[in-house]
């Protein structure tokens, strides 16, 4: 199964200056998985997907699409499809929602794929469409992630990186951008989501990666969800 | 549903397009019925405006920073004033290869100091003009020093000159809405996309596959092109080059006009241009306290009217009409 997975993560360890905040996790993504990565404040899953963007220095393996990419810079990984919606959401704040769109479809080089992405990404969020011509920090919160996502959806994303999607938004937001998420991974989309809200995450994931102070303490099943102690246990630790 | 492919509606860029016709018309107007020391003032806001045109994409469009620009035009002035004056160059020409020269050097300092970011780049590009003014004062053999470069001729092409300040001006704006054409045009494609990118926010553009370094490099590039130019044409237009042209003040004037008119737009800097050209005639009895009156214009705007004026004044009309 390795072998075959879309991400394999193999000893990575992240520092920001000198201080390591990752100590060599171990993470795989297969082909159509979600994967949730769950884990309190701090305990350095900002990080894991910084690292795997190249955004924080690491060290270690990291196999995408069976290219080891260690040496690619953060744009050339984006240009293999890895593409992440950070925990800021990292909008263009003075853009339109049109063209934050539209950069987010910066790797696309014809305009038919462009035209064919917009229309997905409306189809998903039919509330960007209304706002296109709206400049993105005018926007609610909920608005403003829904961006974040579509903009990461023009890219073209073969894996999605999502750094606490739900952080901010009201629990009824928060829990219909986390279905959404779950309406494209059925789609076939691939996606490595951070959550610190356990119970929505854990609804999607297929698997789930427990992270605590920098380090993987352990990898759950969905069916192991709903019993394991060790989750309750090293999630409020 | 097919998705209508819809362009981005932005009433503020309808705004500055009638701006710019507004002073295009105006500007042209002057070549006709101008006199004297207006057509002379116009050249300056002209020149400077193809400078802040420059300085616009690095720092408006990639929201950059330099304190360096007028090390290009000191470039631009130079060489061509030496190229013209010692070998007897054709103007066009000079300017031309000034502009190259400018570039190259650009790309030479800009290729290890724009991996740098804010306050380092900043320091990088001021410690850049301090030294273009340190050569051009002292590497007299060269320069001439503080005694300056004496009878530079005007501008022209081949054998052709333009001997006359209207004619001179009349070409100064040719070359400067080219400009602005050009900013216009690059404004709205990918590539402006990708720098306003750069400018929103680095990491998000470098996780969307934008190769952000590249992209400030261009910028760079392209405003050392635009400096030099306008340092170029500054010389051919005076006649006559000295350190003190291309000094800090010209970095002092170059912020006030570009915040002033609104930094980042297409035409807002060319407003500033025009503005601070008119004002320099206004205050022009204060001398030596010009400078001042200039930074805290610019402190003011920066406070008051972060966006420009332009921006300032038609927020100001919507709220007066919606009270």
């Amino acid at each position: 199964m390795v072998t075959s997975a879309l991400l394999d993560v193999r000893n990575l360890s992240a520092r920001y200056d000198r201080v390591e905040v990752l100590h060599s996790a171990n993470v795989t993504v297969g082909e159509g998985e979600f994967i949730a990565v769950l884990g309190p404040n701090g305990a350095g899953k900002t990080t894991l997907l910084r690292a795997l963007m190249r955004l924080a220095q690491s060290s270690g393996e990291i196999v995408f699409r069976g290219n080891n990419i260690r040496h690619l810079s953060t744009n050339d990984r984006a240009k293999l499809g890895m593409i992440l919606v950070p925990e800021d959401r990292g909008l263009f704040g003075a853009m339109t929602v049109y063209e934050n769109l539209i950069v987010g479809a910066y790797t696309a080089r014809n305009r038919p794929d462009i035209d064919q992405r917009l229309e997905q990404v409306f189809t998903v969020f039919p509330r960007l469409l209304e706002r296109r011509n709206q400049i993105a920090h005018s926007m609610s919160g909920g608005e403003q992630q829904m961006l974040a996502i579509g903009r990461a959806l023009m890219a073209g994303p073969k894996l999605l990186l999502l750094d606490e999607p739900s952080l901010g938004l009201a629990p009824r937001m928060a829990s219909d951008i986390l279905s959404t998420l779950g309406a494209l991974n059925r789609g076939g989309l691939s996606i490595l989501l951070v959550e610190q809200k356990a119970p929505l995450a854990l609804k999607l994931a297929h698997r789930a990666y427990i992270l605590a102070v920098g380090r993987i303490v352990t990898q759950l099943n969905a069916e192991e969800f709903g019993s394991h102690h060790a989750l309750a246990r090293y999630y409020f630790e | 549903m097919r998705s209508p492919v819809i362009t981005s509606n932005n009433p503020a860029a309808r705004l500055q397009i009638i701006f710019g016709a507004i002073i295009a018309v105006l500007l042209s107007a002057l070549i006709f019925v101008g006199q004297g020391y207006l057509i002379t003032v116009m050249a300056f806001a002209a020149i400077y405006g193809i400078f802040v045109t420059g300085l616009n994409f690095f720092m408006g469009y990639a929201g950059q920073v330099s304190f360096g620009q007028n090390a290009f035009a000191a470039i631009g002035g130079y060489g061509t004033a030496i190229l013209c004056t010692r070998y007897n160059w054709d103007p066009s020409l000079a300017l031309m290869a000034s502009m190259a020269l400018s570039v190259l050097i650009a790309g030479a300092v800009g290729y290890p100091t724009l991996r740098l970011r804010g306050h380092n780049l900043a320091m990088a590009t001021f410690a850049l003009g301090l030294i273009s003014y340190e050569i051009s004062a002292h590497w007299e053999s060269m320069t001439q020093g503080y005694m300056g470069i004496p009878s530079i001729p005007p501008m022209g092409i081949g054998g052709l000159s333009l001997s006359g300040e209207r004619q001179q001006l009349a070409a100064l704006l040719v070359i400067l809405l080219l400009g602005i054409m050009i900013s216009g045009r690059l404004r709205q494609s990918r590539f402006g996309r990708a720098l306003s990118a750069v400018a929103g926010s680095e990491d998000a553009a470098h996780a969307l596959g934008i190769a952000v370094f590249r992209y400030k490099l261009s910028a760079f590039l392209i405003s050392a092109a635009y400096g030099s130019a306008a340092g170029s044409l500054y010389a051919h237009f005076v006649g006559f080059l000295s350190p003190e042209a291309f000094g800090l003040q010209m970095i002092i004037w170059g912020f006030t006009m570009i915040f002033l008119g609104g930094v980042g737009t297409t035409w807002g800097p060319i407003i500033g241009a025009l503005l601070v050209a008119l004002l320099s005639e206004a205050f022009r009895g204060l001398k030596d306290l010009q400078d001042l009156v200039y930074c805290t214009v610019l402190v003011l705007i920066l406070i008051f009217a972060p966006k420009g004026i332009v921006v300032f004044i038609t927020s100001l009309l919507r709220r007066r009409r919606e009270a």
